[in-house]
């Protein structure tokens, strides 16, 4: 007791009271103390920059005007009521005027859209595909894996030049056998917009089913080889064992790699850029830059709805995919 | 079990987070005092206050002037000795010319974030004309009437082009921001051995200044195509891009006597209280001329007297809707085509003698031509069009409204002003001068290669219409490159596509 008195005051002041306070946290609230830093930093150069586009999103700025006006949420009201399209490049929409198929390839909400879905769903097929044979042994598969791997590595711009010169008017070489059969425009591919948004997703298919199977193969590789040797003795098919134990434990890994994917594919605009244009194929990120310089408040409202869908879609995957997400 | 590992995680727990908290605490200190050292005692750079660079006396002031990276890196030192050797300017100012970004939106976007800032140098800008009235209405440049002295606004509105002049002026009340530096205008090159040898002979009849119709091109055009082994009769530009906006579908509408505004009156606004003429009939037929060049088709219509089915057609490809500058110049300079719209750059390298040019050249076999024309000024239907039409292109000197040394900036602006100088940059540059009285001066025409074609390039120099530049411009010229290409690709007609214009441009002006 006397030794307890004789140290009492060595421990007491703040540094002390800290400690102590921070010695009697459970392991959880520890761990969130220690994350703290981490959740500043975040909110500083992810959260921060996002409330300052929404805030942008609220003021009226133009070319010619130095002052901002705040106005609310009329940019916000405005995009969705078609108010925003004329100042969209060429005869883009935000939402489709009707469900023509002209209307729906102008709108820049649904042809990224399109873009995605069409694009995620070949990339995980042929990812899938590529994944399944680069798991099997055999000779060579060393090189095989780095074949599949070079498109990934091609850089944007260098991969949208290699499209754009294989569909271009003059020189492209493509076109007239994809014509023939229908499923481009003869002339003037480029400028066509269902055109353009086909030879889009075809380009960033063939970039990007190599990440959807390294991801893959990632996932078939965890998987214990024992599992097969029972439904080898059980008498199984190959086909059931791909149904009953490939695919149920590779499906989360899927799940992440479409997440991911998606994420990316909602936000294109260097591929489109390079191959056709903003004008010819209109999606959400190629509004945000195509207006940034002259409207930046129209910009922001453009970019911070792109978000919020991207948002929304993530969280419906996380919902979807339930406790096997992330 | 339990309470023993109870004990033990608390016992491990309580030394791992004071020492890792101690630890943590420690290496904070120390990475921050490392990351302020640059602060806190780190080199600030070049010392005093870094606004003088390059001064070398107390009477020395230096000028800084954003000026053009290729002419800054080919003959930075030699402009800057004609300022003083040509243009007499003082040897107490000094000019660093400084490179901006390549691309030109690129160098628009910087200087605008610059000037919104307030900052104070560069002292001077180099600005393209196409958007050079975006910052006069902005107000983010100096007025040159209140800065500059009568003589210098003199000798601007009296021999300077006037249609490139105006580029620089307020709309409004016709004040000078800008001094013009060098213009450029697109004019119709063509191979002079071919249509030679199809029949024609351009010297006797004065191809060269006396612009013809687009009736009598397009025949000389399709018999030369007809009668040689070339690919392509016409090679222009109708991509969907800024370039046919503003300047090959400006072109060809205005030769038609039409005008996306009106008139040339109304090319930098009243936006929203301007008329919007696209859906009339000079422009729409002007690209009905278009797709009959392209297609061929027959087309029944007729305006003023002149009718669309007596041009002839088949002249161009369809390759001409993906064009732009450089792919449309390309079967030219490699000599494939009969004709091809461009601007004074290809000129001066198609015109290189093909023995001694690195890429292929036509030399001697190169002439030029003003653009043609369908409607002649008197019959055009709206004010300032009609006749041979060319784009304008060109760079105009500004200045920085927050520079502290406008008198020196106002000295440079004098010497820059002397036609010996624009003479010397003709040579070192090709870059044409403002001045009408210069393109015929004997020091022009000895200029190798383009002095030759100085007698077109003047002729086209006084028949330019400007971009129509304002704050909406960029949201107006993607939607005219858009149904200007469609219309002339044929995906719908001439009439629909420019409906569909006028409904856009008149939206977008009441935005």
């Amino acid at each position: 007791m006397s030794a307890e008195t004789s140290r009492e005051p060595r421990s007491s002041g703040p540094l002390t009271a800290v400690m102590r306070w921070m010695e009697n946290l459970s392991d959880t609230q520890f761990a969130y103390l220690l994350l703290t830093p981490v959740f500043v930093l975040l909110g500083a150069v992810a959260l921060y920059p996002l409330l300052r586009t929404f805030e942008l999103s609220l003021y009226l700025t133009q070319l010619g005007q130095t002052e901002w006006t705040f106005i609310g949420f009329r940019h916000y009201i405005e995009l969705f009521t078609g108010q925003k399209d004329p100042i969209l490049p060429g005869s883009t929409t935000f939402l489709p005027r009707s469900l023509a198929l002209s209307d729906i390839l102008s709108s820049a909400l649904l042809v990224t859209i399109i873009f995605s879905v069409v694009g995620v769903l070949f990339e995980t097929v042929i990812g899938l595909g590529q994944a399944l044979v680069l798991d099997q042994d055999f000779h060579g598969r060393r090189w095989a894996r780095a074949a599949i791997i070079i498109p990934w590595a091609v850089p944007i711009v260098i991969q949208g030049m290699m499209f754009f010169l294989m569909f271009n008017s003059s020189i492209g070489f493509l076109t007239p056998p994809l014509a023939e059969l229908g499923i481009l425009a003869p002339t003037n591919t480029l400028n066509d917009t269902a055109s353009s948004l086909f030879i889009v997703i075809v380009a960033d298919i063939w970039k990007t089913s190599a990440f959807m199977a390294l991801l893959i193969l990632a996932g078939l590789q965890s998987i214990n080889r024992d599992l097969y040797d029972v439904a080898k003795v059980a008498g199984a098919s190959k086909w059931q064992q791909f149904k009953f134990i490939t695919f149920p434990l590779i499906l989360p890994t899927i799940g992440v790699a479409v997440l991911f994917r998606t994420i990316q594919a909602m936000r294109v605009y260097g591929l489109i850029d390079a191959v056709a244009g903003c004008e010819t194929v209109p999606s959400l990120s190629c509004m945000v830059v195509t207006t940034f310089l002259h409207r930046q408040g129209t910009s922001a409202a453009i970019a911070f709805t792109t978000a919020a869908i991207i948002g929304a879609i993530v969280m419906g995957l996380i919902a979807w995919q339930g406790e096997d997400a992330i | 079990m339990s309470e023993g590992n109870s004990s033990d995680d608390r016992r491990r727990s309580s030394v791992s987070r004071r020492r890792f908290v101690t630890a943590a605490g420690a290496a904070g200190v120390v990475a921050g005092l490392a990351g302020c050292a640059n602060f806190v005692g780190g080199d600030s750079g070049n010392g005093a206050d870094g606004t003088q660079t390059g001064s070398s006396g107390q009477d020395s002031t230096t000028v800084q002037w954003a000026f053009d990276p290729t002419a800054v890196q080919e003959n930075g030192e030699d402009i800057r000795r004609a300022l003083h050797e040509l243009g007499g300017l003082s040897d107490d100012i000094t000019v660093d010319l400084i490179q901006p970004a390549e691309e030109t939106q690129a160098r628009q976007e910087n200087i605008t974030r610059l000037l919104r800032a307030g900052e104070n140098s560069p002292d001077m800008f180099l600005m393209d004309n196409g958007w050079t009235n975006t910052f006069i209405q902005a107000g983010l440049i100096e007025n040159l009437n209140e800065m500059v002295d009568d003589e210098i606004l003199s000798t601007v509105d009296e021999e300077f082009f006037d249609g490139f002049t105006s580029t620089a002026r307020n709309p409004g009340s016709g004040d000078l921001y800008g001094i013009p530096m060098f213009a450029s205008f697109p004019a119709m090159l063509y191979r002079k051995d071919l249509v030679e040898k199809a029949g024609y002979s351009p010297e006797e009849n004065n191809w060269a200044t006396e612009p013809m119709t687009w009736e009598k091109w397009s025949h000389i055009t399709a018999d030369t195509l007809d009668n040689t082994d070339v690919d392509h009769g016409w090679t222009t530009q109708w991509d969907v891009y800024e370039g046919t906006a503003c300047c090959t579908f400006n072109e060809v509408l205005s030769s038609w006597g039409g005008a996306y505004f009106g008139g040339r009156e109304n090319l930098f606004g009243p936006v929203g209280d301007r008329p919007v003429t696209v859906d009339s009939e000079p422009v729409i037929q002007s690209l009905n001329m278009m797709h009959r060049f392209v297609h061929g088709e027959e087309v029944g219509t007729e305006y003023n007297g002149i009718k669309i089915n007596e041009m002839a057609g088949d002249i161009a490809s369809t390759d001409i809707l993906g064009w732009n500058e450089n792919p449309s110049f390309a079967p030219f300079r490699e000599g494939n085509a009969v004709m091809h719209r461009n601007w004074p750059y290809a000129i001066a390298l198609s015109g290189r003698d093909p023995e001694e040019a690195a890429e292929p050249a036509l030399g001697e076999n190169l002439g030029t031509m003003p653009i043609p024309y369908a409607v002649s000024e008197e019959d055009a239907e709206f004010q300032g069009t009609g006749g041979t039409t060319s784009a304008l292109g060109g760079w105009h000197a500004t200045v920085n409204p927050n520079s502290d040394k406008q008198d020196a900036t106002v000295e440079v602006i004098r010497a820059m002003l002397d036609p010996e100088f624009q003479l010397e940059l003709l040579s070192l540059q090709g870059w044409l001068p403002p001045r009408s009285e210069l393109f015929g001066s004997d020091e022009a025409q000895n200029v190798p290669v383009m002095g030759q074609f100085m007698d077109t390039l003047q002729v086209i120099g006084e028949n330019v219409m400007p971009r129509p530049v304002t704050a909406v411009w960029p949201d107006q010229s993607s939607a005219i490159a858009e149904q200007a290409n469609s219309a002339v690709a044929g995906d719908m007609s001439s009439t629909n596509a420019m409906a569909s214009l006028q409904t856009t441009l008149e939206k977008i002006e009441q935005s």
